[in-house]
């Protein structure tokens, strides 16, 4: 039987790492050892059977595609993983990037994609902690002193646990970021967030799919892109019907005899997207044709806003992230964006200032808190209008 | 090599793409086999490859010069690769896994072979697996397997001498299966 001093011996002459003595160790020990020689010979078949396959060449396509992704050089930018491993650098690094541009922060570095999925959890989980919206026949009216009243748009289903996952811990690191709140106060935040056309496409199940590729993520990074999407003639084919046709169809025809698109095609930041490898895989891809054929995305794509949002890398991390893609496929967080009341809570500097409080954020984060929404009673005691408006009263009160 | 890395990583946040592109160069096909070997699909490889290098550019300013460039960058793909891992869904066996299509050129890249070693690998844990991949397939050194990894060579050595074990009994075993 082999002892551990004497294994370690033979895998160290196998990989090449024994000192002259230790490998005349190692031979002493398998020229009187059958135990010994037999490992080593079974090890060595080991290793040689990876080093008969070696190493294989990439396929040509990947340099292309990395290429095509490459940002642009000498252009840091942040990521929405940097906020989240390190939010006091990365607050550092924007500072100092905003200090170097003359002390002047862009809108998109301000609009961080990680807010979508947070603020919405947050929001949430504001509304079960007080209760609102009010669920199936618990209608009340938020922030009303004088007493309840049945409205009828404020009902739906009771959500469950289940519907959103907070134990989620992206989500729960989400929730601890400064950063986040700051975003959802945002103008640009806000008139994505509220465009009918925007939570209709992000409940279809062929945009989140598109939103999580590699492929469509890298086709939007690409600096080629980010410049024919700020393009005016491109805008207009993208809006056309034609465009739309030739998704859908076999409209190509009528697309070039367009004299905008021959104006497009003729650039050389188009042809550079539309030769990318990338770029051909995603036209091969079915969800990115039937997004492309959908009439929301269209109407969306002439957004500025949305554009910009799109083009955000931060943002489209994010929208590949699961807890994104899953808070984005709930239907109850659809249903609470739908909701008129709702959008009015968001804009409340009231409600606002108390999500920024640190007492908030502390409940929102702990474990007891988690525990304490999955008990029954704690849900049937939440849903009581009275209560929630007490609570809300109450918490308001200690957010001024 | 190191010192070459450095100043190519200057040039590009200097402003010079051409400085990108010779990183991407001397990267690729290394990082391609790292993600290729801890997946076990070229697709899957190809994903993780060019996430890393849009990863890798995107956070090249954060990038401290006092590391080498090439433990940071592998460390991001074996990241990447567990994560991919990870995502896949948990009803398909890693042993079900889709397979490494064997390149016609070469007489050893045999389907048999591929098959075979790549079953054994995938009967690793992804930690284990990591470090085999590191050794053998790129020939790294214990220490520079601890740098890549952040864990003690002591570590590396520990899993890499278990995980060649069970690939050891993996492979007797399937020599004594019958086809």
């Amino acid at each position: 039987m082999l002892n551990q001093d004497q294994i370690e011996l033979i895998h160290q002459e196998i990989d090449g790492a024994n000192t002259p003595e230790q490998s005349a160790a190692f031979r002493s020990l398998v020229e009187r050892h059958p135990e010994a020689r037999a490992l080593a010979v079974e090890l060595r078949s080991v290793v040689l059977a990876f080093d008969r396959l070696g190493t294989r060449e990439p396929p040509p396509r990947l340099k292309h595609a990395i290429l095509a992704a490459l940002p642009p050089p000498g252009r840091p930018r942040t990521t929405w993983r940097d906020i989240l491993s390190d939010p006091v650098q990365t607050i550092q690094v924007v500072w100092r990037r905003s200090a170097l541009r003359g002390g002047h922060m862009t809108k998109k570095a301000i609009i961080i994609g990680g807010t979508a999925a947070a603020a919405a959890v947050v929001i949430l989980v504001a509304g079960l902690l007080t209760g609102f919206p009010p669920t199936f026949n618990k209608a009340g009216t938020i922030g009303g002193i004088g007493g309840v009243e049945q409205a009828a748009r404020y009902r739906g289903r009771a959500m469950t646990e289940a519907d959103v996952t907070l134990k989620n811990p992206e989500i729960q690191v989400l929730f601890q970021n400064d950063q986040i709140l700051h975003l959802v106060r945002s103008d640009a935040f806000r008139e994505v967030m509220q465009n009918a056309a925007f939570r209709n496409l992000q409940a279809n199940a062929s945009y989140r799919e598109l939103m999580a590729s590699a492929g469509y993520q890298q086709i939007q990074a690409s600096a080629a892109y980010q410049q024919i999407q700020a393009n005016a003639a491109y805008r207009e084919v993208m809006a056309s019907a034609g465009y739309q046709q030739i998704q859908a169809s076999a409209a190509y025809q009528q697309l070039q005899s367009n004299a905008v698109f021959r104006e497009l095609q003729a650039q050389g930041a188009f042809r550079q997207v539309q030769s990318a490898e990338v770029a051909q895989r995603l036209q091969a891809n079915a969800a990115y044709r039937e997004i492309q054929a959908n009439a929301a995305y269209l109407q969306l794509q002439a957004n500025p806003a949305f554009r910009e949002l799109q083009a955000n890398a931060v943002f489209q991390q994010l929208a590949a992230t699961p807890a994104y893609q899953q808070l984005q496929a709930n239907a109850a967080y659809q249903q609470l964006q739908a909701n008129a009341a709702f959008r009015e809570l968001q804009a409340n500097a009231v409600f606002l200032r108390l999500q920024a409080s640190d007492a908030f954020r502390t409940v929102q984060a702990s474990g007891a808190f988690y525990q304490l929404q999955a008990a029954e009673a704690f849900r049937a005691l939440s849903l009581n209008a009275a209560l929630s408006q007490t609570f809300m009263r109450e918490a308001m009160r200690d957010a001024n | 090599m190191d010192e070459q890395d450095r100043a190519l990583v200057r040039q590009f946040l200097e402003g010079h793409r051409d400085a990108g592109e010779s990183l991407v160069d001397r990267y690729q096909k290394p990082l391609f086999n790292l993600a290729l070997r801890m997946l076990g699909d070229v697709q899957d490889a190809e994903d993780v490859t060019q996430t890393v290098f849009l990863n890798a550019f995107l956070k090249l300013s954060t990038y401290d010069p006092r590391f080498k460039f090439f433990s940071w960058i592998y460390r991001m793909t074996v990241n990447e690769s567990l994560n991919a891992l990870k995502r896949r869904k948990p009803s398909v066996a890693l042993e079900d896994g889709p397979d490494i299509p064997a390149a016609a050129a070469s007489p050893d890249h045999s389907a048999e072979a591929e098959d075979r070693v790549g079953k054994a690998l995938r009967s690793l844990g992804p930690n284990d697996r990591a470090v085999v991949v590191l050794r053998h397939f790129l020939l790294f050194s214990y220490q520079e397997i601890a740098d890549v990894l952040e864990i003690p060579v002591q570590t590396v050595k520990s899993r890499l001498y278990t995980a060649r074990e069970r690939l050891r009994l993996v492979l007797r075993e399937q020599v004594q299966e019958p086809c």
